[in-house]
C-alpha cells in the first residue's frame, strides 16, 4: 500500500514539474539569441576549433570547466576516503567474519567472486585496448568532431575498468598482470600532474588577457587551437585518471 | 521516431521506480540512459550523447551496482 502511495506522490511530482516546464516550451515568445549570434558568427575564427560546442566550452567558458573538474575532484575525494572508512572498521570490527568467508570461497575453487565466468574476464581484457584507444581518440579530436576532453576521460576511465576487471585474480583475459601501468598509485599520480598541468594552462594567459584565456596569438607560429587541445588533454586525462581510480576502489572492495 | 524513444524512457524510468528488486531497478535506469544518449544524437546533439552513454550508462550503473553489493538487493517494504 506504502508503495502507491509513493507512486502517486511521484506522479503528483512529475505532473507538478511538467506544468512548471511545459508552458516554457510551448510559449511564442522568441528565445535571446544575441549571445548565440555572436558565438556563431566568431566562434570558429577566434578559437579556431572546428566542433563549435568544444569552441564555447574551452574557448569562452573554459573557467566553467574548472569548477566542473574541481567539483569532480571533491566528489572522488569524499567517496574515495569513506570507501576506505567503511573497509577500515569492518575490518577491525568482523575480522573472524571475514576469515570464515574467505575459506568459503577458497572452497569454491580458483574464483575469488560469487559468479565468476571466463567469458566476462576474457571480454573484458581484449575489449579494453580498443575502448583505451577510443577514449584517446574523443579526448583528442574533441576541437573537431564530436568529444573533448570530459567524455574522452570518462571513456578512458571505462577502458581501465575493463582491464581492472580482466586482471582480477586468476582472470585469464588479463593484460600483463606484473605491470603497474593501470594501479592505484599510476592514476594518482596521472590525476595530480594532470591537474597541475590543467591549473598551469588556466593561469597562462593571464597576463595577456586574464585567467583561462588563450594566451597564444591569432596569427602566431602556433595556432590558437593548441591551446583548445591541449586543455582537452589535461581535462580528459584528470577526469579519466580520476573516475578509474574511483571505479578501482570500488572493484577492490566488492572483491573482498 | 522521437516520440517511440520518448515514451520508452519513461516506461524504463517508471520500471526502475516500482521494481522490487534494485538490481533490475538499476539495468532499466541504464536503459532509459542509452535511450536518452539516443535522443540526443537523433536531435543533432553527439556531444551530449557521448556523455550521456558513458556517465549515465557506464559509470553510474558501475556504482549504482557496487552500493547495492554492499547494501540489500531488494526493496524492503
Amino acid at each position: 500500500m506504502k508503495r502507491w502511495l509513493e507512486t502517486t506522490i511521484a506522479a503528483a511530482a512529475l505532473i507538478a514539474a511538467a506544468a512548471v516546464f511545459i508552458p516554457l516550451v510551448v510559449a511564442d515568445r522568441p528565445w535571446p539569441a544575441g549571445v548565440r549570434d555572436i558565438l556563431a558568427a566568431e566562434g570558429y575564427r577566434e578559437t579556431g576549433a572546428e566542433n563549435l560546442v568544444s569552441a564555447i566550452y574551452l574557448g569562452y567558458r573554459a573557467f566553467d570547466t574548472i569548477g566542473e573538474t574541481i567539483v569532480l575532484l571533491t566528489a572522488l575525494l569524499g567517496s574515495i576516503s569513506l570507501i576506505g572508512k567503511a573497509a577500515n572498521s569492518e575490518r577491525r570490527i568482523g575480522s573472524e567474519a571475514e576469515i570464515e568467508t574467505d575459506s568459503d570461497r577458497r572452497g569454491n575453487g580458483p574464483a575469488t567472486g560469487h559468479r565468476r565466468t571466463e567469458l566476462i574476464d576474457t571480454v573484458a581484457g581484449k575489449l579494453a585496448p580498443i575502448v583505451l584507444l577510443f577514449g584517446m581518440y574523443v579526448m583528442a579530436f574533441g576541437h573537431r568532431s564530436p568529444g573533448g576532453g570530459f567524455q574522452g576521460g570518462v571513456v578512458l576511465a571505462s577502458g581501465v575498468v575493463f582491464i581492472a576487471l580482466g586482471r582480477r585474480e586468476g582472470g585469464v583475459g588479463a593484460i600483463a598482470p606484473h605491470r603497474k601501468i593501470f594501479s592505484i598509485a599510476t592514476l594518482s599520480a596521472v590525476e595530480a600532474a594532470a591537474f597541475a598541468a590543467l591549473l598551469l594552462l588556466a593561469s597562462a594567459g593571464t597576463v595577456a588577457g586574464g585567467f583561462t584565456a588563450n594566451p597564444l596569438p591569432p596569427d602566431g607560429v602556433v595556432p590558437p587551437v593548441a591551446f583548445i587541445i591541449a586543455m582537452n588533454a589535461a581535462i580528459g586525462l584528470k577526469v579519466g585518471s580520476g573516475v578509474a581510480l574511483l571505479c578501482v576502489f570500488m572493484l577492490k572492495d566488492a572483491k573482498r | 521516431m522521437i516520440e517511440l524513444i520518448l515514451v520508452l524512457v519513461v516506461a524504463a524510468s517508471i520500471y526502475a521506480l516500482i521494481a522490487n528488486d534494485l538490481l533490475y531497478g538499476v539495468i532499466a535506469l541504464s536503459i532509459s540512459s542509452v535511450l536518452c544518449a539516443l535522443l540526443f544524437y537523433v536531435l543533432h546533439a553527439p556531444d551530449v550523447a557521448i556523455t550521456e552513454a558513458a556517465v549515465g550508462a557506464g559509470v553510474s550503473t558501475l556504482i549504482f551496482v557496487w552500493a547495492i553489493r554492499r547494501t540489500e538487493r531488494r526493496d524492503t517494504e
